[in-house]
């Protein structure tokens, strides 16, 4: 029995002799830092124990078996201490690690940033300079259809008093070569005509949208219910024209440009009018309601409704559910409204059911 | 009867095994160390049976003690081979 304890020890006095020439041949080594001397000591232990039980064995000496009792307590606090001193490395490696990683991220955070302010400022830079391209543009074109329109008037003032004159002539040869001819040049001047009208209606939409785009906005305290109760008074005729009963419930107020929110207003009762269902007697709804920071009103109607597919396009400059229709307008009141909803930091939204009504939903920041 | 300092011995070795037991979600983490901590699971292994060596099987015990001495030493030194070997390749 004694033999194998013997081999024990002597096995363990050559791995501590190891272990104490690797740490001397790596001593260097920067994770060693404050644990070389603990490292040292702990090996150095092991070894007096180990050649404590040779000796033992050999019968030479019993002296060190005296000391190794203390040794082995020594020993155990000083493996605390660098399983402690270990862990606190580790940590120390892991909170480093997750600080390079954190400076890391923030880097790439900055950069993004910068990069997203940047692209806000060019994408500011185009939009404003696509809103003077559509000024510019509409309000140049509007004086040369001016004089197409002008023109093709005195055209059909001239063609008149040519066919008048060809009348007096009585020259039925010639009335019969240049009759013909008058018709086609006045068919001609009626489809310039019909055609700059249009494109005088389109030219004016498009001056309107890109100026609501660079009106100056006051922000103050509007006071809905006053505001609400003018636009009726203004669309007085209107509102009796098509017999609609109009309900007003209390609003609350907002913050907002007052000038812009009537426009707002006003054309979603002047859409709400114009779509009632001729089959039912007409109700418009105007309530509101204070909803966390937000004032939300909504513009309820009983009309003919609109199917869920145009929700999207009915903001859409230009944009008619149905052309054909001559009360459905150029098509540029929801877009109207739609642009000061997202100049005046708010929103607006619509439920509708095709057959039943619709509802127009304003978000806006509540006054405080 | 065991020993006074047995006994203490035991006692500081069943702290660091707390110790480990608690944090070892954090100690896991770094494989490297495992070598280290079995190393010291032998030690704390020796330092029982040095204990329990007084009650039953005398001799195996001292054996068993001896042994679990040997392989702690030599899982010692594998480990402080293996981290400052570590270190150097990632100096390098």
């Amino acid at each position: 029995m004694n033999n194998w304890i013997a081999l024990t020890a002597i096995l363990g006095f050559l791995a501590g002799v190891a272990g104490i020439v690797l740490l001397l041949r790596r001593h260097r080594s920067p994770l060693l830092k404050g644990n070389r001397l603990l490292l040292f000591v702990l090996l150095l232990l092991g070894l007096f124990v180990s050649v404590s039980n040779t000796l033992e064995w050999t019968s030479l000496s019993v002296a060190a078996d005296h000391y190794e009792d203390f040794i082995e307590i020594f020993k155990a606090f000083l493996f605390g201490i660098l399983i402690y001193s270990v862990f606190q490395n580790r940590l120390l490696e892991q909170v480093r690690e997750n600080e390079t990683r954190y400076r890391g991220i923030c880097t790439e955070m900055r950069q993004s940033q910068a990069q997203r302010e940047e692209l806000l400022h060019k994408l500011e830079f185009k939009n404003r300079e696509l809103q003077s391209i559509v000024y510019i543009a509409s309000h140049d074109l509007k004086s040369p259809l001016v004089n197409i329109l002008g023109f093709n008037g005195e055209l059909r003032i001239a063609c008149r008093k040519l066919s008048d004159t060809l009348e007096t002539l009585k020259q039925p040869e010639l009335l019969k070569a240049v009759k013909p001819l008058v018709f086609d040049i006045q068919e001609a001047q009626t489809f310039i005509e019909s055609g700059g009208r249009k494109m005088e209606v389109l030219i004016n939409g498009l001056l309107t949208v890109s100026r609501i785009g660079t009106q100056p906005i006051h922000i103050e305290r509007v006071d809905m219910n006053a505001m609400v109760e003018s636009i009726l008074r203004t669309m007085k005729f209107q509102i009796q024209t098509s017999g609609a009963c109009m309900k007003i419930k209390p609003l609350p107020d907002c913050m907002a440009d007052a000038a812009q929110i009537n426009q707002v207003f006003t054309n979603l009762t002047d859409n709400a009018l114009k779509y009632l269902d001729p089959s039912r007697p007409g109700e418009i709804t105007i309530s509101g309601e204070l909803n966390d920071l937000s004032a939300v009103y909504r513009v309820t109607d009983n009309g003919i409704g609109i199917r869920k597919q145009y929700f999207e396009n009915i903001f859409e400059i230009y944009h008619r559910l149905d052309p054909t229709d001559e009360k459905s307008g150029q098509g540029l009141g929801l877009t109207i409204v739609n642009r000061i909803m997202e100049r005046l930091n708010g929103s607006i939204s619509v439920e509708s059911e095709y057959g039943k009504g619709s509802t127009f939903i304003i978000r806006l920041p509540a006054a405080v | 009867m065991f020993q006074q300092n047995e006994l203490i011995t035991s006692i500081v070795v069943a702290g660091i095994l707390a110790f480990l037991v608690v944090n070892w979600r954090r100690v896991k983490r770094n494989p490297s160390d495992t070598w280290l901590f079995v190393s010291f699971l032998f030690y704390a292994v020796a330092m029982v049976i040095t204990v329990t060596e007084h009650f039953f099987l005398p001799e195996l015990s001292n054996i068993l003690e001896h042994l679990c001495l040997l392989l702690h030493t030599i899982l010692f030194t594998a480990w402080i081979w293996q981290f400052t070997g570590q270190q150097t390749e990632i100096r390098e």
